[in-house]
């Protein structure tokens, strides 16, 4: 395995931070609304000086709900607009004949492609994931609250793109390489982890209750769910899984090459 | 180039390059039916280091089809081997070059989407660990930095074919597939890509699978030529001649051609007839007695 061909394919694939400057653009921006706008009148909660009901009664309480509730609007934003077609979308091309027959005549093994490309899928969710802290951090600094709190729907998200991500890798067996079979896997991939909740609240009662913390889903607005903290675990657990199955998929196929100065044929590697 | 191909043939047999045999091979119909008679039917293809072999057929006679079995995009019946092993999807094979679209679903082309050119470029000299001087050359001649910046996606059928003869041919490959490769280019970067073909086949131990429906253009650079006709293999027209043709000034057809069939002939006038720059044209030719096959 050659470290440098791995480096050489996150590169392509990741591409240049200056092309999402608007994305740090719109961060920036949820960042100062967070902020400046977001106060306490005594009472309840206020934006932009306007009272907002509904919120909890302390002011800890309330301002954590309300920022939770900004959190969970980022997360969608980022999932439609971001999530979808930057990385899902992408993966998922990453799996047709265009994009997979120029990358198999070229000297990378199998493996190292599909390491590079479930690392593709980390650094998303690690570079979203550290967004997420840093805005919690100034967040809680800002306003005296505890930080550790925000981090729940942080973590939500970086699950999210951990799971779907690995879904669109997992389902690279060679049947999706049609334009629409592939935008099909990577919109099921998209809203995977939410749906999931739907099954969760159709085995609940079903099931021991000491288990079905364990299982997976990952949803914004999840205020009033209890465990959040475990299913978003799981199912970034077994997002990370999935990434693993993609790459130990690709240890079935070898890169063939002759050597015919040593009289050898067909070497894998 | 004979002697090696006949030491490889001799002393390599069971290891050729490219390896088909018993093929069948048939796409399933819009009723989910497979044809009654299969588009493919071929006992054996091999080819083997130093081999030029070329395939002409008319459109639609299953040409790009063979391809796409060599590349492991379809699976037929019988036996596929490339570089000594069953072919499969999800193989590498580095030392294959390949020029063509594969057509696999309508809009693929064979070169990723939503990258720049100099984009993909970048990536493909990185991971080959191309040094300027082996691909400057092929940079200029076929005019890439003229769309460096454009969307793969958005190329014209040219630009696509330049781009997959530089990614095909920089990296040296020991295999060639190329499938209608000089279809959309135009004049001068044909004439520069058989030139390079020539040259490398000439110094190194490039094997050679041109396919292509134009008799002339495999004449040029292969040995050996098959006919694929109703599916079927066979051994083309026998009755050639092995030319030299110059015009004035040089075009793309300039060249010596190895077992020109009237066929080839005919198409070679006819490009000499419609170029309205050709003053002159002088054609030696001699008739070719060995038998190819």
């Amino acid at each position: 395995m050659k470290l440098q061909n791995i480096r050489i394919l996150i590169k392509y694939y990741v591409g240049d931070i200056s092309q999402h400057r608007d994305f740090l653009l719109i961060y920036l921006s949820g960042v100062l609304l967070s902020l400046f706008p977001v106060g306490w009148s005594g009472t309840g909660v206020t934006f932009f000086g306007f009272p907002l009901e509904l919120y909890g009664n302390t002011r800890e309480d309330s301002l954590l709900a309300l920022l939770k509730e900004f959190c969970s609007w980022a997360w969608l934003f980022i999932a439609i607009f971001y999530l979808l077609p930057n990385l899902l979308q992408r993966l998922s091309e990453s799996l047709s004949i265009n994009n997979t027959l120029w990358i198999r005549l070229a000297p990378c093994s199998p493996y190292e492609v599909a390491i590079s490309r479930a690392l593709w899928v980390i650094i998303w969710a690690f570079v979203v994931g550290m967004f997420g802290i840093v805005w919690s951090l100034i967040c809680g600094y800002f306003h005296q609250i505890a930080f550790s709190e925000l981090l729940i729907n942080v973590i939500g998200l970086v699950s999210h793109i951990l799971l779907a991500g690995g879904l669109v890798l997992a389902l690279d067996l060679g049947f999706f390489t049609g334009t629409l079979e592939r935008n099909q896997v990577s919109f099921l991939a998209l809203i995977s982890p939410v749906i999931l909740i739907l099954f969760y609240w159709g085995i609940d009662k079903v099931l021991n209750e000491k288990y079905m913390k364990f299982f997976p889903y990952a949803v914004p607005f999840s205020d009033g769910l209890t465990d959040i903290s475990y299913h978003f675990g799981v199912t970034a657990l077994i997002g990370f899984c999935l990434l693993c199955i993609h790459i130990a998929l690709k240890f079935r196929f070898s890169r063939v090459i002759t050597n015919f100065e040593d009289g050898n044929n067909a070497s894998n590697y | 180039m004979f002697i090696h191909s006949f030491i490889y043939r001799t002393m390599q047999i069971e290891h050729p390059l490219l390896e088909l045999k018993d093929i069948v091979f048939s796409y399933t119909e819009i009723n989910g039916k497979s044809r009654n008679k299969p588009l493919l039917e071929i006992d054996e293809l091999i080819l083997c280091p130093g081999d030029r072999i070329g395939v002409v057929g008319d459109n639609g006679s299953g040409k790009s089809t063979i391809v796409r079995i060599i590349l492991g995009l379809q699976t037929p019946k019988g036996t596929v081997n490339l570089f000594g092993k069953r072919a499969s999807w999800g193989n590498h094979y580095p030392q294959l070059g390949y020029i063509g679209d594969p057509s696999f679903c309508p809009g693929e082309t064979g070169l990723p989407t939503g990258v720049s050119v100099s984009k993909l470029l970048d990536g493909f000299k990185a991971i080959c660990n191309l040094e300027e001087k082996e691909y400057r050359d092929f940079e200029e001649g076929l005019g890439l930095n003229k769309f460096l910046n454009k969307n793969v996606s958005n190329l014209s059928n040219g630009e696509r074919k330049k781009l997959m003869i530089f990614l095909a041919l920089t990296k040296q490959p020991r295999l060639l597939i190329a499938d209608e490769a000089t279809d959309g280019l135009d004049d001068q970067s044909k004439a520069f890509m058989i030139e390079k073909l020539e040259m490398l086949l000439e110094s190194s131990m490039l094997s050679l699978l041109w396919i292509s429906h134009q008799y002339y253009e495999v004449a040029r650079l292969t040995n050996t030529v098959y006919k694929l006709n109703e599916g079927k293999l066979i051994s083309a027209d026998q009755k050639r001649f092995d030319c030299e043709i110059h015009t004035y000034p040089e075009e793309s057809i300039c060249g010596t051609y190895k077992n020109l069939s009237s066929k080839g002939w005919l198409e070679i006038v006819s490009k000499i007839y419609g170029s309205p720059e050709i003053s002159r044209f002088d054609i030696k030719g001699s008739r070719v007695s060995r038998n190819h096959q």
